[in-house]
């Protein structure tokens, strides 16, 4: 049976040059074969902190699994006390957690020409996704659209599995970039991911978009989608009291009823959400 | 057998759990928490709240942590008791477990409907919530107020044959006043407690984290509060007290059997690792063994 278990941490160190783990991001491999072996793109796991006061699962979005070596890739924030608990973590230490937790995205249902939309933190997923669409081999195109606040973060790793990554930010005009392979050309805009949609236009041809990030981000996107018939896949945040399906923390409405975001997701369709 | 704790098994109210354990409501899941541990190996299954017509509860967010605890306010969202009945009842009772209904309403009579509903079924108990702190109307309205107690507990015995046990509410100045008004109308047994209300503030916005404002406080950090009001009830009342805030472990369990609780009910520790009830009742077996049978204190 599934259960939370205690897991071997491989690495846990700062993501992005320049950065470290008080402030930045901060890139975490977990061995946990099982966890590896079930990994599916959109799902995430819940971790616990080692500290009496912090009971709350973190959940954090799955951005790599190497069923081989048995480890589970994670990139996490360091934006409260239970993350900067994470983040004081070293290799060799061990971390309880969950996993892996939710639906996760259809990559099949995407299509062959794949749009990848992501916000901040919610790059991560992505990742994983880009990754299984390449490995998948079925894919014409990944082209990732990825927007931040300041700092641009993965999108290096972004590009190793995607055709054509564009990166904006909402406050530096020169930070926006058209990356393809080794190329990279400035766009000169500045905005949030939408704004950058609307500046480069839907790829030719696009069968299905995933996204993951900001509420208003998705929300905002899930209009653009609609407008231009995108089937999109969106992966939803909410506060988490269990992570599993048994607290009732995490419901919103859908088509179908009340849903939990934790248990039936965090992976809706667009159209089957009722954007608040 | 599969689940004893070696105390044997315990009667309540008639109703014979294989051992001392059940889930506290609102805290698990018929179709999620299945997957982590043999519902069989607990004495009783009490599910969550539910209510005449299905309702929606409070918006998110619901959920803030607290230092060893957290708050939520949910709003006792469910889907009514007509589904209730036909879905999570049936597929728990399918699985012959013993299982306890709790019931909540915004008046008396939305009590006494789910009530008269559930009277109609396999459930083995009702546990009247007159406590919950997360809605507007009714829950912990009834339950600070030793008349409104008596009034719910009254009305809802009077439509059912079921046993009926009324959860407290840790939210009064005398817990005790209220326990004796829940037995005086005819409670057949007695659960507590239900969660403190509190608060949590976010630093740069200056408002409630919850969308509620307020929420209900639960985990390890309300457990004395918890065996307090349990040792003082148990003492004050005949009928068998339930007990329940905080559990995370065995021995946290045997406490308040010494307290003076028949059984105990685990909520926060399975949200937190959802096997968490069945390790409970392993670890409880333990103690046992440790402590010898759980002997009221002086
Ligand atoms: C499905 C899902 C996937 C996620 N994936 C990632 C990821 O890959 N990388 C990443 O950096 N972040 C991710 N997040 C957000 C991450 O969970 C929070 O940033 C983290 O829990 C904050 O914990 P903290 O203790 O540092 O913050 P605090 O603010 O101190 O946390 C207090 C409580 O609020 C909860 N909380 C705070 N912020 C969030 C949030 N944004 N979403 C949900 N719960 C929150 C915490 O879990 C904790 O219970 C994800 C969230 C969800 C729901
Ligand atoms: C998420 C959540 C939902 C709850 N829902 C209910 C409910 O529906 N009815 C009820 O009587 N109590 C409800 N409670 C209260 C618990 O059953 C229990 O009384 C309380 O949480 C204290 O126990 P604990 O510390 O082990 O969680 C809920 C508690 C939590 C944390
Ligand atoms: S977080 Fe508990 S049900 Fe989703």
């Amino acid at each position: 049976m599934k259960a939370r278990h205690e897991a071997r941490i491989v690495e846990n160190v700062p993501e992005g040059a320049g950065t470290n783990a008080s402030d930045g991001m901060v890139r975490m491999t977990l061995h946990a074969p099982e966890v590896a072996r079930e990994a599916r793109p959109g799902q995430f796991v819940n971790l616990y902190p080692r500290d009496g006061r912090l009971l709350l699962p973190r959940p954090l979005g799955i951005a790599d699994a190497d069923e081989g070596a048995g480890t589970v890739t994670l990139y996490y924030v360091v934006v409260g006390e239970g993350t900067r608990a994470l983040a004081s973590l070293a290799g060799g230490d061990r971390v309880e957690l969950l996993g892996p937790n939710g639906n996760g995205y259809d990559l099949a249902a995407a299509g062959r020409n794949v749009l990848l939309a992501g916000g901040g933190t919610g790059l991560p997923p992505l990742l994983y996704a880009a990754k299984r669409l390449r490995e998948a081999g079925a894919p014409a195109t990944i082209t990732a659209a990825a927007g931040f606040r300041t700092t641009p973060l993965l999108t290096d790793r972004l590009a190793q599995s995607c055709d054509t990554v564009f990166t904006v930010t909402e406050t530096d005009r020169a930070a926006s970039v058209r990356t393809s392979g080794a190329t990279s050309e400035p766009l000169a805009l500045m905005g949030n991911v939408i704004d950058l949609l609307d500046a480069v236009g839907a790829p030719e041809g696009v069968t299905g978009c995933l996204a993951c990030g900001p509420a208003p981000m998705l929300k905002a996107l899930a209009a653009w989608c609609a407008s231009r018939s995108i089937p999109l896949q969106v992966s939803l945040e909410a506060r988490m009291g269990c992570g599993y399906g048994a607290c009732v923390g995490c419901t919103i409405d859908t088509a179908h009823g009340r849903r939990k975001i934790c248990a039936d997701g965090p992976v809706f369709g667009a159209g089957e959400v009722t954007w608040a | 057998m599969k689940g004893d704790t070696g105390m044997g098994a315990t009667n309540i109210c008639g109703v014979i759990w294989k051992n001392p354990v059940t889930t506290a409501a609102g805290t698990f899941s018929y179709r999620e928490s299945v997957k982590y541990y043999d519902p069989s190996a607990l004495g009783a299954i009490t599910t969550k709240g539910v209510s005449p017509t299905p309702w929606k509860g409070n918006p998110l967010p619901r959920i803030a942590e607290t230092p060893a605890g957290m708050l939520n306010a949910v709003g006792l969202e469910n889907p009514g008791v007509d589904d209730y009945i036909e879905n999570e009842l049936a597929t728990l009772k399918k699985q012959g477990l013993v299982v306890v209904a709790n019931v909540a309403g915004h008046q008396v009579e939305e009590y006494c409907q789910v009530a008269e509903k559930l009277s109609a079924t396999d459930v083995d108990m009702l546990e009247l919530n007159v406590s919950c702190p997360n809605v507007a109307e009714g829950g912990l309205a009834f339950g600070t107020d030793p008349k409104a107690v008596a009034e719910v507990v009254t009305a809802v015995k009077s439509r059912t044959r079921k046993p009926v046990i009324v959860k407290l509410s840790p939210n009064v100045a005398d817990v005790v006043g209220i326990a004796q008004a829940a037995e005086a109308a005819g409670a057949d047994a007695l659960s507590l407690i239900n969660t403190l209300v509190g608060m949590r503030l976010d630093l740069a916005t200056g408002r409630p984290i919850l969308a509620n404002g307020t929420g209900g406080l639960s985990g390890p950090a309300v457990k004395p509060v918890a065996v307090r009001m349990v040792y003082q009830v148990s003492r004050a009342v005949g009928v068998p007290v339930i007990g329940m805030g905080g559990i995370m472990t065995g021995e946290d369990a045997y406490e308040f059997l010494l307290a003076g609780a028949v059984a105990v009910a685990v909520g926060t520790a399975a949200l937190l690792d959802p096997a968490a009830p069945a390790r409970i009742v392993r670890e409880l077996e333990a103690a046992v063994e440790k402590y010898g049978a759980p002997r009221r204190g002086a």
